[in-house]
């Protein structure tokens, strides 16, 4: 039995995850990532130790590579070589993740809670949760798509109905109007 | 241990991928990149979205804006805390809300949204009862009875008017053509807009009428400190950051 156990669990670590599963896994996993946080709070454990314990959970399942190309968009992905494409990748991905971690002290009892699944396409999941607080609710929606493999990983968030994605690439197209690509990575590298 | 093999064994089955020929994965490939630009492509230069005929002006005023809010009304906020306790500042926002009763009734009602105009009317009959004319809500702490947010311009847009191209005003902030038009109409069906001195009420003179609408303006600041300077840290670049999420956020406000 004690090796059953162990067999699964080392089993869902190795995929991200599979349609039927997204919202358990989901639930289960926000509901560690509050748990990390509130015992980090109760603890004073620093925000980089708690930062990596929560990406730890969510890296399978975030496609950063996926973002970050969908975050300067199709045109401009094509036009910029190899090297460009993963110095912008590394520095997409770091903003990405010191943007959540400077979030991480903002946290004072919200629940968290998975509410649906809602398929919008034979290849598109929308995963619907509600940050709760004591007067205010924000809905949060995290965006799955499936992969070549089959497996489902997210390409986006949405908090109150904003895309991060599109505020990056509103972002990257304004800046790219003025500029060349690699003062955008200069940029984008004094910032994160 | 055969457990573990087996189970492992059974995962692997499940994700073989079958060995297709390599153009049938390229064209699929660039289907799925042609969905994504496709769900994405609202910021792309032909979009009309980024007709922005104001563009000079509202970054400067995007920038005047910045500069009074973090130097000025900030700090006043921060005072203004110190001095009064929560409950009053709280109790202070909650009566002018309850007083744009009607704005959010009539825009309720515009928008087919019976249930939502009921909700709003027995938030005001309990609020402007029980809770002191409006000073605590009662209807949201007791009843868990949420306030149905509508302003004039999700209205227009209810009826299917764009958003125009986008204007930053001075202190208020981020808006469009058809918002500014719902920001007028609102200001004329909210009492607040009416208050002035008529001899027969508190105010003194129209000085005071002018003291009391700022007030109400650093109250709020007051109760939500720091959450534009945490806003403001997501972003590269101010400008198109504060306007793209503004014209995410109506379009998700007219779309509920």
């Amino acid at each position: 039995m004690r090796y059953l156990i162990i067999g699964l669990m080392l089993v869902a670590n190795l995929f991200a995850v599979q349609e039927d599963k997204i919202q358990i896994f989901m639930s289960q996993n926000i509901n560690n990532v509050v748990k990390i946080i509130k015992n980090g709070k109760e603890n004073n454990i620093s925000k980089d130790i708690l930062s990596q314990k929560i990406f730890k959970i969510f890296d399978p399942v975030f496609d950063y590579k996926l973002m970050a190309r969908l975050a300067v968009g199709g045109r401009v992905w094509r036009s910029i070589n190899q090297s460009q494409r993963e110095e912008f990748t590394t520095l997409f991905t770091k903003r990405l993740k010191s943007s959540y971690k400077s979030k991480l002290d903002m946290y004072n009892g919200q629940t968290i809670t998975v509410d649906s699944i809602k398929k919008i396409k034979a290849n598109r999941i929308l995963l619907l949760s509600e940050l709760s607080g004591k007067k205010q609710k924000y809905d949060i929606t995290y965006k799955f798509y499936k992969a070549k493999n089959a497996q489902w990983y997210i390409y986006d968030v949405n908090i109150l109905g904003v895309s991060i994605i599109q505020t990056y690439r509103a972002q990257f197209s304004d800046e790219l109007k003025k500029s060349s690509f690699n003062e955008l990575l200069k940029k984008l590298y004094k910032k994160s | 241990m055969k457990f573990l093999f087996f189970i492992l064994f059974s995962f692997a089955c499940t994700y073989a991928t079958p060995i297709s020929n390599k153009s049938h994965k390229n064209t699929e490939q660039v289907q799925m990149m042609d969905d994504f630009n496709s769900e994405f492509a609202s910021t792309d230069k032909n979009d009309k979205n980024e007709i922005d005929p104001l563009s000079g002006y509202n970054r400067v005023m995007t920038n005047v804006n910045d500069y009074f809010y973090l130097n000025i009304l900030d700090p006043v906020a921060r005072g203004y805390k110190v001095i009064l306790p929560k409950p009053i500042r709280k109790g202070v926002n909650n009566i002018l809300d309850n007083l744009a009763y009607p704005l959010r009734l009539l825009n309720n009602l515009l928008q087919f949204k019976f249930k939502n105009s009921y909700t709003e009317t027995q938030r005001f009959i309990l609020n402007s009862t029980i809770g002191l004319a409006g000073f605590m809500d009662v209807a949201n702490d007791k009843f868990h009875i949420k306030q149905k947010q509508e302003d004039f311009g999700q209205t227009l847009g209810f009826y299917g008017i764009g958003g125009g191209f986008y204007i930053v005003w001075p202190l208020l902030g981020p808006s469009n053509l058809r918002d500014t038009a719902g920001l007028i109409t609102d200001g004329l069906i909210n009492p607040m807009t009416y208050m002035k001195n008529r001899g027969y009420n508190l105010l003194n003179s129209n000085f005071e009428s002018v003291a009391v609408k700022s007030t109400n303006i650093i109250n709020f600041s007051s109760l939500h400190v720091g959450e534009y300077e945490r806003l403001k840290k997501d972003a590269i670049d101010l400008y198109p950051f504060l306007k793209n999420i503004y014209e995410q956020r109506r379009k998700k406000q007219i779309s509920e």
